[in-house]
């Protein structure tokens, strides 16, 4: 598992300007504009990263040469989710310390919040990717995504519409109803973060399965 | 101990389909798996490494390969016929992945073949000549003190020069009594000269798997006539090639007349005619 994790950090880190450019651009111009909207990359950022590492996997053909060395699937998946957590954790602490340099007045719960909110995207992110791309390889699971972004859009505006009661404010009462749950904030933090967690739990243990029937 | 040990494998796609292959590899004996392309050679070696599913049952080195894999490769040193690194790593980079992935990684050993095999350190993979990337591999698989090789096609597309120079390692890695090799090939030419064993695949059936001398000593070449061929027992000629200046025929030393002159046949002459036969 050592291995695999070095393999994936020289690969990641290779051309380290590619890797923190964007980065570095996208903190800056939330500084520079004021507003944590444009820092929202670095999570979705953070998320997508480990896809290049699949890529790069895809291209070189490593799977095979993996296969012959001391690793099983279940590892080589392993190290790939590891990894994204690694990046995913980076992300949201760069995001979090970014806000809090941006918006002073910021309360300790407020932050708490975004950056379970942020982590939690970033991972539903990964989760979603990740078992795409080993299902159907890096470039079908483009197509893949697009149906299933699709997909989503479209259940979830009709469940937003179907929940609101005013044509002005589509929506509105779908958010006032979650406020009217009354749950803390460190607790909605909390199961957030809990829900991601769970949910890239599954991711991998789909990965797994996926990988495991994979032929090379 | 066997080193490789094979019982009724079978891999069945849709268009084609491998085995029953039962194959028996002695501790400290080369095995050359020979046939043409899309005989079968590859996949039996990725059902011997599990990166297919088959049927059948696989050992390597006494273990089974589906449930002790990842303990079995410690002590195997593998080759794919493409070497499978990522494109911008560099041979130092490659070290540090490999001695976080074999818990018997020699650096020493490893900077001795790469010096031996003249790879630059510094340079990405991407920038190697296919050669350099199969010495590159090779130098992986041998420096963990690997028992076993399992070498799928490493001297194909490569140069006579380079060729040689890959058999003559694996020639000196099989000094060592208890180091066994199975290695692939359709350039049977390469296999003659190191291995003990010779099995030879065709269109997924496994026809013979003998050791070379035996084969060497059982066959033979009768350049003859028509007639005289016609005469000889049924049994006696493996395969022939007839043309109106006379007949070729590769015999069984023993079902012909010893004043027949019989001559030596090679591994290659044996499984053209073979594989033309069958």
């Amino acid at each position: 598992m050592k291995g695999l994790l070095k393999k994936e950090w020289l690969v990641l880190t290779h051309k380290p300007m590619t890797l923190l450019v964007p980065v570095l651009l996208f903190i800056t111009m939330s500084i520079a504009a004021k507003t944590f909207v444009t820092l929202l990359y670095l999570p979705v950022y953070a998320g997508i990263l480990p896809v290049t590492l699949l890529t790069t996997d895809e291209n070189s053909r490593w799977d095979r040469f993996a296969l012959g060395m001391p690793y099983n699937r279940k590892s080589i998946v392993s190290a790939k989710y590891l990894m994204s957590l690694l990046l995913i954790a980076c992300g949201c602490v760069l995001t979090t310390v970014t806000i809090l340099f941006l918006m002073k007045s910021i309360t300790p719960e407020q932050l708490l919040l975004i950056a379970a909110a942020v982590s939690a995207g970033s991972m539903l992110l990964a989760s979603v990717l990740l078992p795409l791309n080993l299902q159907f390889g890096t470039a079908k699971a483009r197509i893949a995504l697009g149906v299933l972004l699709a997909v989503i859009t479209c259940i979830s505006s009709a469940a937003i519409t179907h929940s609101s009661n005013t044509e002005s404010n589509p929506g509105f009462n779908l958010f006032e109803k979650i406020a009217a749950w009354n749950i803390s904030t460190p607790l909605l933090a909390l199961l957030l973060l809990a829900g991601a967690l769970i949910l890239t739990a599954v991711s991998w243990a789909l990965s797994v399965c996926i990988y495991r029937r994979k032929q090379f | 101990m066997n080193a490789i040990e094979i019982k009724g494998l079978k891999k069945v796609y849709d268009s084609y389909s491998l085995g029953p292959v039962d194959l028996t590899l002695p501790q400290g004996c080369i095995m050359g798996l020979i046939g043409e392309n899309g005989a079968g050679k590859s996949t039996s070696i990725k059902a011997m490494l599990g990166m297919i599913s088959s049927e059948g049952s696989i050992r390597l080195l006494g273990k089974d390969i589906r449930s002790e894999a990842a303990s079995v490769k410690q002590d195997i040193g593998v080759v794919p016929d493409e070497i499978g690194l990522p494109e911008m790593l560099n041979v130092k980079q490659v070290e540090k992945i490999m001695k976080d992935t074999f818990t018997n990684w020699d650096s020493a050993q490893f900077a001795d073949y790469i010096k031996r095999f003249d790879l630059p350190e510094k340079k990405a993979f991407k920038t190697f000549s296919k050669g350099m990337k199969m010495k590159l591999g090779i130098a992986i698989a041998l420096s963990h003190h690997a028992k076993l090789l399992i070498l799928d096609e490493p001297t194909s597309g490569l140069d006579p020069l380079v060729r040689d120079e890959i058999v003559g390692i694996l020639n000196d890695f099989t000094r060592d009594e208890n180091h066994s090799i199975l290695i692939s090939s359709h350039i049977v030419s390469d296999l003659e000269k190191i291995c003990d064993y010779i099995a030879f695949l065709h269109k997924g059936r496994l026809m013979l798997c003998e050791e070379k001398d035996r084969l060497l000593e059982q066959y033979g070449i009768l350049h003859t006539t028509k007639d005289v061929l016609e005469g000889l027992a049924e049994d006696a000629v493996i395969g022939k090639r007839i043309s109106e200046y006379g007949a070729e025929a590769i015999v069984r030393r023993d079902r012909v007349p010893a004043s027949f002159d019989t001559q030596p046949v090679t591994i290659e002459e044996l499984f053209v005619i073979m594989a033309k036969e069958a």
